[in-house]
């Protein structure tokens, strides 16, 4: 009986026991898992007056979710119609703008459940929609795990190696089991934002993960989940509950909070998720040291998608285009209108790190109303093959070199092939043409030795002897630097022009420094200018001798009336450029051997001279406004009587500002003759908000004594809009 | 109003800095981890900024940085832009050096030279962004008097307030910043910059850390202008530390020659 008794009361206990255990089991499984964190801890509370303790863990999930999306629509009233449509229709339709395009989309709700993607895809064909888009992004996604179990103390703690010692986040509770990195999703049915709104108003209980069927699926970044574990942690706990933080990293740390019961986060290689188990556990004592492994943090799930940017590549296109047109204000203009287009293309290809090619093409087109033809103009770019080590570069082809330091006119640059055909309009860098060269440049440090050769001269490129920015222009009987007169003009209109073209042009070598607190550079040059100078033809300068009223007889002694002329010249100077209270200060100077000259009898001789810019460069108000002033001389060393000015003083300058976060340009660029009367000025207003295209408005003035540059232009006042654009 | 608003904003700010209680060495030694955090003894990355404003078409540019730490004051740096076209091949070469001045030339390819400009400019904003002069300077933290003012989760993560106040007005763009420090990373992950009055006009929040290679690196940032509301936001897409870059490249040779550039950028920051 006894006997009998005791089974019973050990069957009762055995049969209440298992009860208790399987009702334990029933309802309160081992993990809740939030995605409120409200929800998380009224779940907390909830169990600890239960009697059963628990603590909140933080998870946070890679997952992949796809914006759908239908258009394109090119402009925003038609997209706004059909959002209205889809809305109508219980769609959640909102109009985006996609920038790579540059045209409006719908967005047709963002999913991370397959199965509903594929019910809006189907309602929308249904709609005739058909021009769906889909695109995927990545983001992370925060889940709250209510661990139902008594914490234990930690069996895996490590100090944030390295970079400090009074780290507010003590320590850090881990497993240092990989997983793989592959994204992978969560294995309950996927909660897009939609859906996790319904389902918590619905369910106001959160999404139960039990051990077995809880299949996490967590992008393989490096996690590690820190818990505040006690009290005299650092890390601060702020009303909200709020203690645990999650840093996410580029490979996967298994974390687990609790020792024994080992509910824990783990990561199932072959299927590529972390799924949570009860067997992992962190290994006593282990210490993993962070520092050691990539990491990462995000803190800020919202930003902007990752652009398509990619490295350039080898292959490097490139193509300039301008087009512009304007006004000649001036009654005295040879044409009321001028047009300009201007194209550049250019390729670049660099197959090795040593070997680089670069060919080019540019195409001008002109027209002014007086002339009924169009000017257009087919010119080589830089075109050249370049070898390069670390100690020097070698380049064979043409190319445009600029030599000294000083803009608009630097007195050193005579390397290059000035480009006239537009006058100074465009910017003094815009202002050259390729030179056909060889170019040998050695490196030593901070200094460089530059030596070029150009073995075939190439004069200045002119525009057309009619055209409004001629250099010679017969339309007006005018020379460049000479005052008019009628004798001149008959001259001009009716003789001929014999271009020089022929030899080489000359060699030089450039040695420049970057030395402590300055730059500079020495050159010596034998070469010959490309900008032209126009000399009589001895048998028309004897006739003009003996009969100087009669141009017509001149011009028939000869069958060339003018030589344009490039003679050679030694030009030898430097320039030195440092920074003083602010400013960048530079000078540049150069001594040419042969200048030519026109003396008094019409004869032309060459004349040492002296050319200088003292140029200081600033910000005013440390903004973004430049300003470069330059005072510019230029003497020609002989007592001889010239027709030609001996002594010329300017002072020029450019302005930029940019206005409105950098979506308006203003450039102003002038000149002002301070021993004679000659001004120019020009103002550019640009608008650069649609990049890369530019629009402007621009306004060129010139003044002055007819023998001055602005004076000798003054009719070619100009107000003109453009636009251009680099690709 | 506004009075109570200044109020409140200095009850925080004396609360605060009671309940801390850091001396002003506590604050000096943040900001000398600050600017000591390990970041390589080189470093070389990819990546671009999208300059953004309400209405307006956001502009990219996407450009390679490099930064050599020849010691512990001497401190190089080559910024390439490689788009959009009408900047692409641009360069910044910066040498900041502790016995002179910092040096500083620019690259422009429409000019085809190298020009030697003035590092002293601080204020004006690079390349159209909300990014000042100064901002790309390595500002060493004995500039400023430093104040911790407590401390603040942001994101989830525990920061330290500092203010930096420069020593001498003139010496910088800015009258304070607020920095607010993640210390495990040693990095900032907000910082408010004042210029005279009590409201900031310019906000860094940084949006992506990642250690790589061992070092705390920010991806992601934004700066914005709390005025007009235009932002900057810069990310990284790769970055590699330690690739022994040769000084070659931090020479204004290099500066000039973009194509020569190209030997030196790891074949890690290159990738797609």
């Amino acid at each position: 009986m006894l006997l009998i008794k005791t089974c019973q009361i050990l069957l009762g206990c055995t049969v209440f026991l298992a009860g208790g255990l399987l009702w334990a089991e029933v309802t309160l499984p081992p993990y809740r898992v939030f995605l409120n964190e409200e929800e998380a801890l009224a779940e907390v509370e909830k169990v600890r007056a239960g009697g059963v303790r628990g603590h909140i863990t933080t998870q946070r999930m890679k997952r992949v979710q796809t914006q759908l999306f239908i258009g394109p629509y090119y402009n925003k009233r038609s997209a706004r119609r059909h959002a209205e449509k889809l809305q109508q229709q219980g769609m959640p339709a909102i109009v985006t703008f996609d920038f790579s395009s540059s045209q409006f989309l719908i967005r047709v709700g963002v999913y991370t459940d397959q199965q509903r993607l594929e019910a809006y895809t189907s309602q929308l064909h249904r709609l005739g929609y058909s021009n769906q888009v889909q695109q995927q992004k990545t983001y992370f996604q925060t889940l709250y795990v209510v661990k139902l179990h008594s914490p234990k103390p930690q069996t895996s703690t490590t100090k944030i190696a390295g970079i400090n010692e009074q780290s507010p986040i003590d320590e850090v509770i881990t497993n240092p089991a990989e997983i793989s990195d592959d994204i992978s999703e969560i294995a309950t049915p996927p909660i897009s934002e939609e859906i996790t709104q319904v389902s918590l108003e619905e369910e106001k209980a959160g999404l139960s993960v039990s051990p077995e069927a809880a299949d996490v699926a967590v992008a393989g970044e490096e996690q590690i989940i820190i818990e505040e574990q006690t009290t005299e942690s650092a890390l601060i706990v702020d009303t909200t509950g709020e203690d645990e933080i999650v840093i996410e990293g580029d490979e996967e740390i298994i974390v687990n909070i609790d020792d024994d019961s080992s509910d824990s986060i783990m990561a199932n290689e072959d299927s590529q998720e972390i799924i949570i188990t009860d067997e992992l556990g962190a290994a006593e004592d282990e210490v993993i040291d962070v520092t050691d492994s990539d990491m990462e943090i995000v803190l800020d799930q919202e930003t902007l998608a990752d652009l398509d940017i990619e490295a350039p590549s080898a292959f490097d296109p490139s193509l300039k285009l301008e087009v512009s047109g304007g006004r000649l204000p001036r009654s005295k203009s040879l044409s009321d209108y001028y047009f300009y287009s201007l194209a550049l293309a250019s390729l670049q290809y660099q197959w090795s790190n040593q070997w680089e090619f670069k060919t080019g093409l540019r195409a001008d087109v002109s027209k002014q109303e007086d002339i009924t033809r169009s000017d257009v103009t087919l010119d080589y770019g830089e075109n050249y093959i370049r070898y390069r080590t670390d100690r020097y570069r070698f380049t064979l082809g043409s190319q445009i070199v600029l030599w000294g330091i000083a803009d608009e006119v630097a007195p050193t640059d005579q390397v290059s092939v000035q480009d006239l055909t537009q006058g100074i309009v465009p910017r003094w860098q815009d202002r050259h043409r390729a030179y056909p060269m060889v170019r040998w440049e050695y490196f030593k440090g901070d200094s460089k030795w530059d030596m070029l050769w150009m073995p075939w001269f190439r004069p200045a490129e002119l525009p057309d002897d009619e055209h409004i920015w001629a250099v010679m222009n017969k339309a007006r009987g005018t020379v460049f630097g000479f005052a008019p007169d009628p004798v001149q003009q008959v001259l001009v209109q009716e003789g001929h022009i014999h271009r020089e073209k022929s030899g080489s042009g000359g060699a030089g070598v450039r040695f420049s420094q970057k030395a402590e607190g300055f730059d500079y550079s020495l050159t010596a040059q034998r070469i010959r200018r490309s900008f032209p100078y126009y000399q009589l033809a001895e048998p028309v300068r004897q006739s003009l001798l003996i009969n100087p009223f009669d141009p017509y007889s001149a011009i028939a002694e000869s069958e060339d009336t003018w030589l344009e002329i490039h003679p050679y010249t030694w030009v030898v100077g430097g320039d030195i450029a440092f920074i003083y209270k602010d400013i960048t200060w530079r000078f540049e100077g150069g001594y040419s051997s042969d200048r030519p000259a026109t003396e008094l009898d019409l004869s032309v001789n060459n004349y040492p001279s002296y050319d200088w810019v003292f140029s200081g460069e600033f910000y005013p108000g440390d903004g973004d406004d430049r300003l470069n002033l330059q005072l510019v001389g230029s003497y020609l060393d002989t007592d001889d009587k010239l027709i030609d000015r001996k002594r010329l003083y300017y002072l020029n300058g450019q302005y930029e500002g940019l206005y409105a976060n950098n979506r308006w340009r203003w450039r102003m660029r002038f000149n002002h003759g301070l021993n004679l009367h000659d001004d120019f000025i020009s103002s550019e207003l640009a608008f650069l908000g649609w990049e890369p295209h530019e629009f402007y408005w621009a306004a060129y003035l010139f003044e002055g004594s007819p023998r001055s540059y602005g004076g000798y232009y003054k009719d070619n006042t100009l107000v003109n809009f453009g636009w251009r654009g680099e690709f | 109003m506004k009075f109570i608003s200044c109020l409140a904003l200095l009850v925080c700010t004396v609360t605060t800095s009671v309940v801390y209680g850091a001396s002003s060495n506590d604050a000096l030694q943040l900001a000398k981890q600050l600017y000591d955090r390990p970041d390589g003894k080189d470093r070389a990355s990819f990546g671009y900024m999208v300059l953004t404003e309400a209405g307006h078409k956001p502009r990219v540019r996407a450009l390679y940085s490099y930064g050599k730490d020849k010691s512990y004051y001497d401190i190089w740096s080559l910024i390439r832009f490689t788009s959009p076209k009408d900047i692409e091949g641009t360069g910044l070469l910066t040498r900041d050096e502790k016995n002179t001045d910092s040096q500083q030339w620019v690259f422009l390819p429409a000019l085809k030279r190298v020009r030697k400009i003035a590092s002293s400019r601080k204020g004006g904003r690079f390349v159209g962004s909300d990014l000042f002069y100064e901002d790309l300077q390595n500002r060493i933290y004995t500039k400023d008097n430093h104040k911790i003012l407590g401390k603040e989760v942001i994101n989830k993560l525990p920061t330290i307030i500092l203010e930096s106040i420069p020593k001498n007005a003139r010496d910088s763009v800015y009258s304070k910043r607020l920095s607010w420090i993640h210390r495990p990373s040693l990095t900032a992950l907000r910082i408010d910059y004042y210029q005279g009055g009590s409201q900031p006009i310019k906000r860094l929040i940084v949006n992506k850390l990642a250690k790589k290679q061992g070092y705390w690196t920010i991806m992601e940032s934004v700066v914005k202008d709390l005025k007009s509301g235009h932002s900057t936001m810069m990310r990284i897409k790769n970055i590699a530390y330690d690739q022994n870059l040769p000084d070659s490249l931090f020479t204004t040779q290099t500066l000039e020659d973009p194509a020569k550039e190209v030997a030196f950028r790891p074949s890690s920051i290159t990738k797609k």
